[in-house]
């Protein structure tokens, strides 16, 4: 399947092994990535504090910038913060037809207009509902016998449950456990699987 | 009617025994509440069980628990939907966290959620001199404090807080959004020092770390840690508090960053986080002291080719055209005489509207 990949700054930055593991196994599961490197930052949640409608401008740009993207079924991120980011400024754009009209007139400058409607998933998530638990089983290598692996999903990713599509029929803060196990690995439960990691330069 | 087996968290102080966990089976109807299928079991199998409630319907706050876990009003949990959530088919039913047991479910509001709500002077300081008549207000800037006026002081934000299981002093999602309710509020006169206490306050308006839980917790919809984030938005830009926390100043030096590279500078952040928002902050001694305490951590990201110094001394950036574009984006909205502010519960979703 091919999608429109927005790779995130950390991804890029202080944590360049998920961008360069991404790259590695898109080919292994069929993904081919469309790269949206004209993208900015989601703000992560720091420029919606300090102003909602710059945050909600910048995302609905790299929406846009997705939904240019030709022959791509959805757009993908790999990062946590930005889902939660991501998923809350979409919420107001996809909610309020004036709204959206007025940060699209922002776009406008540059051609730009984001449609309602745009479906952005984490890697985790397109793992599950796109590629299926039985496929990615299926194409184990090597698997993760013997390994005990705690799921840590950090906050943006699991709320709030509604805003991230979470619910009885789509359990997506029990996902991690699922993959790990589909990879042949045991997922042991922590207490503190969706607690908040603090940013130290935040307290 | 139906089976249901409650599994509650019994605990007396006084008795001297550690908590412990007791199994009740009950019969009622699967729509009937939590709350009902304990005062059954209180009823029919031991009349010690403590529970608080009153008005069964929601609207009291006296009821909070937690259930499966997640903090909730009792009576507003339907006992189909509890036992979907639970690990084992028995429906676990706990006090709220992050306060002091009285009596099993029973906890000590008095000791942590009202001493934070006398904390934000939960009362209007009016404007002098007090009209004869009523105050006259703009029926938006009313309309704007209702979510925060929405909260029924139940405590299930403040059982699960994250940031207030780490520190018990921070004043906490109820006590701000009550803060904001006031802030909010035309008619209050102390809206500067209100806001100058709190952003000072080393567990004041800087001390939430955006984990949500409040967000869910709630259920009347307040969404606690958004009316402090509007606490921060009025805090910075309105009345341009800077605090000690570092608070406003990681703010202002993660906006600026994304403006001037369209992707986020970890490098610069953290000096200007501490030492504020110039290229020169990594020189001052705030930020000095906290890059040298980071040194361990440097030195291993180095080691392990997680950060490069090419990649240090040259942060990506985006292409020039679109930088262009994220400045004028900056520009169109930072130059607004009047923030823009979508707020959901308030304007609610065009698929409501619709007949």
């Amino acid at each position: 399947m091919k999608v429109a990949y927005w790779p995130g700054c950390v991804s890029r930055g202080f944590t360049p092994e998920l961008h360069g593991s991404m790259a590695k196994i898109a080919p292994l599961l069929d993904i081919e990535l469309v790269e949206i490197d004209r993208g900015s930052c989601c703000g992560a949640g720091v420029i919606a504090e300090h102003s909602q409608e710059l945050a909600d401008t910048l995302n609905a740009r790299t929406f846009a910038l997705a939904q240019q993207a030709e022959g791509t079924a959805l757009m993908m991120n790999i990062c946590s913060t930005c889902q939660g980011a991501q998923s809350e400024c979409q919420e107001r754009l996809d909610a309020n037809a004036a709204y959206r009209a007025h940060v699209n007139a922002t776009l406008a400058d540059e051609g730009l207009s984001y449609e309602k409607g745009l479906s952005n998933k984490n890697l985790l998530w397109l793992l599950v509902e796109e590629i299926g638990l039985a496929e990615l089983r299926r194409r184990v290598k090597r698997p993760l016998t013997d390994l005990r692996v705690g799921p840590f999903y950090g906050c943006y990713i699991v709320r709030p449950a509604t805003r991230l599509g979470i619910d009885e029929e789509q359990p997506r803060d029990s996902y991690l456990g699922l993959v790990i196990e589909a990879l042949g690995g045991r997922s042991s439960s922590t207490p503190a699987r969706t607690s908040a990691a603090a940013f130290r330069s935040s307290r | 009617m139906s089976e249901f087996t409650l599994r509650l968290r019994r605990y007396d102080p006084e008795s001297g025994n550690p908590a412990y966990w007791e199994e009740h089976t009950v019969e009622l109807e699967p729509h009937r509440s939590v709350l009902e299928a304990i005062l059954q079991a209180r009823a029919n199998s031991d009349g010690s069980i403590g529970i608080r409630c009153s008005c069964r319907a929601a609207i009291c706050g006296s009821c909070g628990v937690r259930v499966n876990g997640k903090p909730g009003l009792a009576c507003h949990t339907h006992l189909d939907k509890a036992l979907r959530g639970a690990r084992d088919g028995v429906i676990e039913v706990e006090p709220m966290g992050n306060m002091p047991v009285i009596k099993d479910l029973i906890v000590d509001m008095d000791a942590v959620h009202w001493k934070k709500i006398q904390r934000v002077t939960p009362w209007l300081q009016a404007k002098q001199p007090v009209p004869e008549r009523e105050y006259e207000v703009a029926h938006q800037a009313m309309v704007d404090v209702t979510q925060s006026m929405a909260c029924i002081q139940c405590g299930a934000c403040v059982s699960d807080c994250l940031s207030m299981e780490v520190d018990p002093e921070f004043v906490g999602p109820a006590a701000l959004a009550k803060a904001y309710r006031f802030v909010g509020d035309p008619r209050d006169a102390q809206t500067a020092s209100r806001l100058r206490d709190l952003a000072d306050d080393p567990h004041g308006i800087y001390d939430c770390t955006h984990c949500f839980q409040c967000i869910d917790a709630c259920p009347k919809g307040v969404a606690p840690m958004s009316q402090i984030m509007r606490l921060r938005r009025r805090a910075g830009n309105d009345f341009d508090i800077v605090d000690p926390n570092n608070g406003e100043r990681h703010e202002r030096a993660f906006v600026s960053l994304v403006r001037q590279y369209g992707l986020l500078n970890e490098t610069e952040l953290l000096p200007r986080s501490y030492a504020g928002d110039s290229p020169l902050a990594k020189f001052k001694p705030a930020a000095a002291r906290e890059l040298s305490s980071s040194l361990p951590a440097i030195a291993k990201a180095l080691l392990r080719r997680k950060v490069t110094p090419a990649g240090v001394l040259k942060p990506h950036k985006l292409a020039a055209s679109d930088l262009k574009a994220v400045k004028r984006i900056y520009d169109t909205v930072e130059g607004r005489d009047e923030r823009v502010e979508l707020n959901l519960y308030i304007s609610g979703r065009d698929e409501d509207l619709l007949p």
